[in-house]
């Protein structure tokens, strides 16, 4: 069985380590003091400002979820 | 993402600019474990209403917001936990050289505590300390945190629907307390019947804040709640290691401080804790149901320590209650890169008396010298107890 999904549109924003000192964040590492990362839109973390954003486009299927494989 | 998986917790803390107003935590710390609670005083609703049952309803009491947090005592953990028992001086030093941090007796900072649990976080304002417990497990300086605080949030209710398209205001239920959006921060994330919103506003009147333009629907009741942070850790170092501690002991201070400078003039302890105490009353009143004030009273510390039994002398500073000095230096990792500088814990007791005193024999085991010491005032250094703290944490994150 095929499923097809529409993927969302992903939002990728910047932000900014504006704490001073080098910080580890799960799935990124170590982000140096006044280092900016490529996060994704619900990053939320009050150690970084949010500095721009930048639309990446998603690999958008046709969004039709169906059991029959197209010919 | 499980969301009861304990691992996946994290303590968020920050010392508050004016106390029992909550910020948003910036320092992730890690710890081993916690119990704080709110205990809402429910009572049953006893009053006769021709019924067969007790009561048919809950009525609310005053609040307390209490408990326990473990964590093991790196250095720069250590300085909050001290900040928030004893006064924090001027800071000296650098980062390549270390900070030097002096505390000296008097009412500590509180903080805003956030606590991570599965899907929301439990926050805590006006956090202050009741009591600090500093001993060794494994080998681990253990610090045991005793806090009360002036109020939480982390989960509400929607009072006024949210109908679609463009809100920005959420109105609060007042079934909690009738200023139920007090502890949120702005720039907090809040997460709203399903979708997650950035705070822009809260507002003075108790219960509104505001959001960019967000398409939400919620009934009224539907669920608010705090949205974690992504965590992020600064560099983590070890505790401080019971093997690398000094004793001291002397008359006074001073001597006590000569005694504890080297291994050869040492005490060699087999187990130590320190126990200092604020005497919290937390006062609850009219104008809030949370405590109005938390107010030190006077403070108070103990010392518990065991030595081998090599003679006669700390069973007669029982008897006669002969005042002693301890100085205890727990050192730790060196920080300047040519090893002249390192991390360093100090506690002064300028005058301790023996409160209880033990040789208690079994078989096969070596007789020691159970020792549990009062801290007092004393009248010659002006003071109780001192400390200072050396590690790698500027002293603006106090």
């Amino acid at each position: 069985m095929l499923e097809w999904y529409t993927k969302a549109m992903l939002m990728k924003y910047r932000h900014k380590n504006i704490s001073g000192q080098d910080l580890s964040i799960e799935g990124i590492g170590v982000v140096k003091a006044g280092e900016v990362i490529d996060a994704p839109e619900n990053f939320h973390n009050a150690n970084f400002e949010k500095v721009e954003s930048e639309k990446k486009e998603d690999k958008k299927t046709d969004g039709v979820k169906s059991d029959v494989p197209k010919k | 993402m499980s969301t009861y998986l304990a691992e996946n917790s994290y303590i968020a803390i920050k010392p508050e600019a004016t106390e029992g107003t909550a910020v948003v935590p910036t320092i992730f710390l890690p710890l081993v474990s916690e119990n704080i609670k709110t205990t809402v005083n429910y009572n049953a609703d006893r009053r006769m209403k021709g019924i067969s049952w007790k009561a048919n309803d809950l009525l609310r009491g005053n609040r307390q917001h209490e408990g326990d947090i473990v964590f093991l005592a790196d250095p720069d953990t250590l300085g909050h936990l001290m900040n928030m028992v004893m006064v924090k001086g001027s800071t000296t030093g650098s980062a390549g050289d270390g900070y030097t941090h002096p505390y000296t007796v008097g009412n500590g900072k509180s903080y805003t505590v956030d606590i991570k649990k599965g899907l929301y976080v439990q926050r805590y304002f006006g956090v202050k300390a009741e009591e600090l417990k500093l001993d060794f497990q494994d080998g681990q300086l253990q610090a045991t945190l005793v806090i009360k605080a002036m109020g939480q949030f982390s989960v509400g209710s929607v009072g006024v629907a949210l109908t679609g398209a463009g809100m920005t205001t959420l109105v609060l239920d007042d079934e909690y307390d009738i200023s139920p959006n007090r502890g949120l921060v702005v720039g907090d994330v809040i997460n709203i019947n399903g979708t997650s919103v950035t705070l822009l506003t809260v507002n003075s009147n108790g219960t509104t804040v505001t959001f960019a333009s967000t398409a939400i629907t919620a009934s009224v009741g539907a669920s608010v709640y705090l949205v974690a942070q992504t965590p992020s850790q600064a560099t983590l170092y070890d505790p401080l290691y019971f093997g690398n501690l000094l004793i001291g002991f002397g008359a006074d201070a001073t001597a006590a401080a000569t005694a504890a400078g080297s291994r050869s003039t040492a005490t060699p302890v087999y187990d130590m804790s320190i126990v200092i105490k604020k005497n919290l009353f937390a006062q609850n009143g009219s104008n809030r149901m949370d405590p109005v004030q938390i107010i030190p009273r006077t403070d108070e510390a103990q010392l518990k320590l065991k030595q081998l039994f090599t003679g006669v002398s700390q069973r007669q500073a029982f008897y006669d209650r002969t005042k002693q000095a301890l100085v205890l230096k727990f050192y730790g990792k060196y920080i300047k890169t040519d090893f002249s500088t390192q991390e360093l814990f100090t506690v002064t007791f300028n005058n301790v008396k023996l409160m209880e005193h033990g040789n208690a024999i079994t078989v096969g085991d070596m007789i020691v010298d159970e020792e549990n010491f009062e801290v007092l005032y004393d009248n010659s250094d002006g003071v109780a107890m001192t400390a200072s703290l050396v590690n790698r944490s500027a002293g603006t994150v106090y």
